[in-house]
């Protein structure tokens, strides 16, 4: 063996047994819980089956809301995060005065913690005495009471996440628009592309890679959403805002269902799995092309 | 060479922690909002000052009634590290442990400490399992009680109900004032809970509020469905609006300042108001929750010995429990906590008057213990429980009748004989 692949292979091995314990150990782990009935304190090893997976999908309210509100959820959040990041990063790119300035102030929530900002946003969102609420009357509209509505709850998360996470597309856009060579935006002005137009078949073509990375990870962002909503809402009201990351939490930790909170972690990851993976191949087959 | 002397202090350090860890006394709690902060570390003080060798290592964990601990302290026992110590609420909460044997019996200390004279009845049920003892109580909170806004009530020429149709009818009247009638903070669940729970108590009485528990008992019961009736009115008409975003203790502080005339919470309500300055009997009034006069509801803190801890560690933890079972080790916690001596023989000079009332009270009512702390039912079914209630509470569409199905399959499907054997 040459010496060369043996320094590789001394240099790979230490982070690949720690990704393999650390990471896909317990994903198997985890995979065999679900099919165990440890539903008590202490670990039972009994075959279940799918005991597990039907209980949840069979006769589970809390559940079938959980799904219904993720998937509400995540076109809004996605979406938003997108076309916002992707304005925001194109008025950045125009070679704005205090560009680094305008920078900072966007990407600033997302350095914060989402325990932190969800705080905030209970306040802001407070109907007796919260800044949005004082807004509303200052122009005369009627109040809303945000996280005490069945209706209203789950909007409100979603302004604050798309609030948080919008520097993060940005940022990725940026990167993005800076990527696509001046010549080609030259050349196509020349041709007489404008406005919408230079925007509509250059840039956002030139910046597709951006745009799925950024959708990627917004959506396996919006299936793992839970710090923001447990500190906001805690699920509520009456489930008006719970998500499977959450109820897992509580099966897993409040009520000793490990087994059950072990299956919605196996749901979570399949549902990832679904959008990631044909992530990898795209992402694979923009990148040979480009070469 | 150098790189030798790093790693070789590296695994000193790391070693001199294991060692350290291995004689430190730790005690994990979930005392970290204002009041209760104070009284344990009082109660820490008061423990240094006895074993002032002993190495301490408090570990707070905030959040989720205790729920966050619990997961901390269940991974600690399964990776073979128990602490010295925790906090557990006794009853189901502790059944828990002890069903899954994770918890050492301390019979033995109960008999040589002559506990077994000083503490009520109930109360020693609530700490033992199977004929055994395996915790010692630290207080007593009551949970049924009702606290008001002594000018509010003054100005509005109130008087404090005495029935919990009386308790509605008086909201009617502070609400044509202006005020909120009834503050609740329940972003997370349980303080609504306990707004049926205390309504159930006195609705229904404590015999129909242990069978309910039981699950011998059901929302068809005419006097429970009441309470389910009245619980929905409650929380529709008579709360603040934004109930759902607020805590406990901002709540109490609506009642502080002002702006809401009364609250249900337990007495750990008492260590809030004290720790902001207030009166009892002066700017806050605490009574019985209407109806349920002569019942005490009780939530107890208390501290078992886990097993698995080293001989030393077994003797730090049975220092710890003689120190809060104590005359002294009681009265120091619980004038700052609010709630009060879990011993019955504590001398009641230095507490407030809602405590003393409360000390006399535990002597001669009839005790029960709630199910929204973890002591009169499981967890499993509580915290399901909890969230049906959230779910009729925001359906004002749903009828009465489709409310009282939709609860009894939920105590049907947790409440089972096999779920409640202990």
């Amino acid at each position: 063996m040459n010496k060369r692949l043996l320094g590789t292979l001394g240099f790979i091995l230490p982070s690949i047994i720690i990704v393999g314990i650390f990471v896909y150990a317990f994903i198997a782990w985890t995979v065999g819980v679900s099919f165990t009935n440890w539903n008590t304190l202490l670990p039972d090893w009994s075959f279940a089956g799918f005991h597990n997976y039907m209980s949840l999908f069979s006769n589970n309210l809390r559940f079938r809301m959980d799904l219904i509100n993720n998937f509400t959820f995540l076109p809004f959040f996605v979406i938003g995060t997108m076309v916002l990041g992707f304005f925001l990063a194109t008025l950045l790119n125009t070679g704005v005065k205090f560009e680094g300035f305008f920078r900072t102030v966007f990407l600033l929530p997302m350095s914060i913690s989402l325990v932190v900002s969800g705080t905030i946003w209970v306040w802001l969102y407070d109907p007796t005495n919260g800044a949005i609420d004082m807004l509303l009357k200052a122009m005369k509209l009627p109040t809303i009471n945000w996280l005490g509505s069945m209706s209203f709850a789950l909007p409100a998360i979603i302004i604050a996440t798309i609030w948080q996470y919008t520097g993060f597309t940005t940022s990725i856009y940026l990167a993005g628009l800076r990527g696509i060579p001046q010549e080609i935006i030259e050349a196509a002005k020349l041709d007489g592309a404008h406005g919408l137009r230079l925007y509509w078949n250059i840039i956002i073509p030139m910046v597709q890679s951006s745009t799925v990375t950024a959708f990627v990870l917004m959506v396996q962002l919006s299936l793992q959403m839970f710090d923001i909503i447990w500190v906001m809402t805690s699920g509520g009201p009456a489930f008006a805002t719970d998500m499977p990351a959450v109820y897992m939490f509580i099966a897993s930790f409040k009520q000793n269902f490990v087994a059950q909170g072990a299956a919605i972690a196996v749901i979570i990851f399949l549902l990832t799995l679904a959008v990631v993976v044909p992530y990898l191949f795209t992402a694979g087959k923009i990148t040979e092309e480009e070469l | 060479m150098k790189k030798v002397w790093v790693l070789v202090t590296i695994f000193a350090l790391v070693a001199s922690f294991t060692v350290i860890a291995a004689t430190k006394f730790s005690i994990y709690d979930w005392w970290t909002a204002g009041g209760e902060k104070q009284a344990i570390t009082a109660e820490i003080n008061y423990f240094h000052q006895l074993y002032p060798n002993i190495v301490i290592a408090q570990n707070p964990v905030a959040g989720g009634a205790g729920a966050n601990m619990h997961a901390v302290i269940k991974s600690l026992i399964f990776a073979g590290l128990p602490p010295t110590t925790f906090q557990v609420h006794a009853g189901w909460e502790m059944y828990e442990y002890t069903k899954a044997k994770l918890l050492d019996p301390i019979t033995n200390l109960w008999q040589s400490e002559g506990w077994t004279k000083v503490f009520p009845k109930k109360i020693e049920e609530l700490c033992s399992y199977d004929g055994k003892f395996y915790a010692v109580p630290m207080d007593v909170h009551r949970a049924n009680m009702l606290w008001y806004n002594i000018s509010i009530f003054k100005k509005l020429g109130l008087k404090v109900p005495r029935t919990f149709e009386d308790l509605i009818s008086v909201m009617k009247k502070i609400k044509t004032a202006g005020y909120i009638p009834l503050a609740v903070g329940d972003r997370y669940q349980w303080p609504a809970a306990m707004v049926f729970e205390e309504g159930l108590l006195a609705v229904a009485g404590p015999k129909t509020y242990d069978e309910f528990f039981e699950g011998k008992v059901n929302y068809s019961n005419p006097s429970v469905k009441k309470a389910l009736e009245d619980f929905r009115d409650i929380m529709e008409n008579y709360v603040n609006k934004n109930h759902a975003s607020l805590t406990w203790d901002q709540a109490c502080g609506l009642v502080a300042n002002g702006k809401a005339a009364m609250t249900i919470m337990g007495d750990w309500a008492n260590g809030y108001f004290m720790g902001l300055g207030l009166k009892a009997n002066v700017d806050y009034g605490a009574v019985a929750v209407p109806g349920s006069q002569g019942v005490y509801n009780i939530v107890i803190d208390a501290f078992p010995v886990p097993k698995g801890l080293s001989k030393v560690q077994k003797e730090y933890a049975y220092d710890w429990l003689k120190t809060i079972a104590s005359v002294k080790g009681q009265a120091i916690f619980n004038k700052i906590k609010g709630s009060i001596p879990a011993r019955i023989d504590v001398p009641t000079t230095g507490f407030n008057t809602v405590q003393v009332n409360n000390m006399k009270e535990l002597k001669t009512d009839i005790l029960v213990s709630s199910a929204v702390h973890g002591s009169e039912a499981p967890a499993p079914f509580v915290t399901a429980w909890e969230n049906a209630l959230t779910v009729v509470q925001y359906h004002p569409s749903m009828s009465l009748e489709q409310a009282v199905n939709y609860l009894n399959a939920v105590n049907a499907q947790y409440l089972t004989p096999q779920n409640l054997s202990h």
